[in-house]
């Protein structure tokens, strides 16, 4: 488990969470989860089922902790009602009537929330204002596009008056022009100086809107902190694809086997890539081939460097706890 | 790119920047619009029933419920009133009280009442999909439920109560046949009646929507549930040729409005068993919204 370094942890600890768990019954939501975050923007990725809603709604104070404690914004959100009122949650569900507008939805929502009705209706405006929707705000939510949709329920809270912002999913179906625009309005929040954290499975969204990234599966926290040092750490403990290109592919391909850490070999055209258990080792090793070659190696390339691969790793890995 | 809108009232964050970091204090400081933080839970719950309400009284068979509910305390005063002016035109006393038969009467178009407010509530919300709407500002789902309940409960609180007050001032008004002191007590009754009737009412008719997405579903549920434990109990009562306390809904309201105003054995059971239908519904409601809402 990488733990947080000391600056990355913001002055302002939003979410404290240590050894946190969520039982089901018998099925695990989120298990011993240590966790972090202070202002900005921070990503949790993991593939479907992994605990990240089980996350969202811990921290929202909907699911109170089986074990471990939660701190959020100072205070217990399952149990206070003042450290509820400052969260906001854009969830992955649809939560707008078909029938009604945009504007209406809005301000129905900000009326259920307890705003006085006044209140709702400027908030609304100011929401469709923000979002950028405010000339589609009087067409009904049943024709609006999933950007549209995602928008709105973004608009909710970027309106409203949430210290610490939830957004499950949000770019969930959305096309690359209403991605761009999310992403705009994300970026805006983390650099207000709100808490936001973003779950998805779509990763590159995550690389590009923040550094900070907790990798989730099966419950647990995998790895935490920043893109460039838990690809690194966690290279160090997963199987890592490297690609080498030379001519004498056969010759290579029988060296790199040879290998006690090699667990896999393909040979291509002119390339020959691999799969090692041990990063370190082997980069040092591939200085040592070219002598035992006819041809030279012209190239390596490092297959596993983003987080995508990273992730693909540690969530294929399952439980294993790094 | 700003989050600002200009002129909606600009958000303002209130974290005192002097803080040292990490220090002791409301972490991130408190958002406000126009002055004021996110409302609170309760604040919430009185939101969510005031909406139910309105949006209720906007459909023409709860309109039409409602006027039939304000039916029987007209015709309860026309009758009082005559019997007033009959009194003393004759001098005679009468002796006629028709309260209790009137509370009675009063309890089945309320009913009727509740079951037009309380069955779509939450199957609506659930076949809409718009359950998380609540938990865009995260609230508890006791406060969902709660909300509810009570945009059932209220109107027919009103609606019991209704009565008697109505009986209350016009025998202090005009007959003055009752002291202030008795007068209240009788209010307080009714009042303590029409709570326990409409918290059990709207157990009735919001747990069956929770169990459904069909309003048509809870409808027959809430049917079946009003009546199916009175045919019970009588069945009981006949079999073993004697009193049982009063599991239906309707003989609980009759049970209780006899002990309270007249001479009954069952007031504290008939007050647990519409107590506990209340309860019973809102734990169906809470439960469901929990269910829904956590993965």
């Amino acid at each position: 488990m990488i733990s947080t370094p000391p600056s990355l942890a913001d002055a302002r600890e939003t979410v404290v969470l240590e050894k946190t768990s969520v039982f089901y019954g018998e099925v695990i939501g989120l298990s011993q989860v240590d966790l972090t975050i202070g202002n900005g923007i921070t990503g949790i990725v993991g593939p479907n089922g992994c605990g990240k809603s089980t996350l969202m709604r811990t921290l929202t104070g909907l699911i109170g902790p089986s074990e471990g404690t939660i701190r959020v914004l100072g205070g217990n959100p399952f149990t206070d009602p003042e450290v509820r009122k400052r969260i906001g949650l854009v969830p992955a569900t649809e939560c707008f009537y078909e029938g009604l507008s945009g504007r209406k939805n809005l301000e129905v929502a900000f009326v259920s929330q307890g705003w006085a009705r006044k209140d709702a209706k400027d908030l609304a405006s100011r929401a469709l204002d923000i979002v950028g929707l405010t000339s589609d705000g009087d067409r009904a939510y049943g024709t609006w596009s999933r950007g549209m949709r995602q928008r709105l329920k973004l608009g909710l809270t970027l309106a409203g008056t949430a210290e610490l912002v939830l957004l499950d999913e949000p770019f969930l179906g959305v096309d690359p022009p209403s991605r761009r625009h999310l992403r705009n309005l994300i970026e805006a929040l983390g650099a207000e100086g709100r808490t936001v954290l973003v779950s998805s499975h779509v990763l590159h969204e995550i690389e590009s809107l923040t550094d900070r990234v907790g990798v989730l599966a099966h419950g647990r926290l995998l790895g935490f902190g920043r893109i460039g040092d838990l690809v690194e750490s966690l290279q160090d403990r997963n199987p890592h694809r490297i690609q080498l290109e030379t001519q004498s592919t056969r010759e290579l391909a029988r060296l790199l086997v040879a290998w006690d850490h090699v667990r896999e070999v393909q040979i291509g055209d002119g390339k020959v890539e691999f799969v090692t258990e041990r990063p370190d080792l082997a980069y040092v090793a591939i200085g040592t081939l070219t002598p035992h070659l006819t041809d030279p190696i012209e190239g390596v390339r490092t297959l596993d460097d983003s987080l995508e691969a990273v992730f693909r790793h540690v969530t294929a890995a399952g439980s294993r706890r790094l | 790119m700003t989050l600002d809108a200009p002129g909606q009232g600009a958000l303002v964050d209130t974290a005192d920047p002097r803080r040292a970091p990490g220090g002791p204090g409301p972490l991130g400081g408190k958002r406000t619009f126009r002055g004021r933080t996110a409302p609170s839970g309760s604040r919430i719950i009185a939101a969510i029933a005031r909406r139910e309400i309105l949006l209720a009284s906007r459909r023409k068979l709860v309109r039409l419920l409602f006027l039939f509910s304000v039916i029987p305390p007209v015709i309860l005063t026309v009758i009082i009133l005559v019997r007033i002016f009959a009194e003393q035109a004759t001098g005679a006393k009468l002796g006629f009280d028709p309260l209790i038969q009137f509370l009675h009467f009063q309890a089945v178009p309320v009913a009727l009442l509740a079951f037009g407010l309380g069955t779509p509530l939450v199957a609506q919300d659930r076949a809409e999909d718009v359950l998380f709407l609540y938990a865009t500002r995260p609230v508890a789902p006791w406060h969902y439920g709660l909300g509810k309940m009570l945009a059932v409960a209220l109107p027919c609180f009103g609606l019991l109560l209704f009565p008697g007050l109505l009986i209350a001032i016009l025998r202090l008004g005009i007959t003055r046949e009752l002291d202030t002191a008795a007068a209240i007590a009788m209010v307080a009754k009714i009042g303590f009646a029409g709570l326990v009737v409409a918290w059990g009412y709207a157990g009735l008719t919001v747990g069956p929507s929770a169990l459904t997405k069909r309003a048509r579903w809870a409808q027959l549920l809430s049917f079946a549930l009003f009546l199916i434990p009175g045919v019970i109990g009588s069945l009981v009562g006949e079999l073993l040729r004697t009193d049982v306390p009063p599991i239906g809904a309707g003989s609980a309201i009759t049970e209780l409005l006899t002990a309270l105003l007249g001479d009954g054995e069952w007031g504290v059971a008939s007050t647990l068993i519409l107590v506990g239908y209340g309860f019973l519904g809102y734990w169906v409601t809470t439960a469901r919204v929990k269910r829904e809402m956590i993965p």
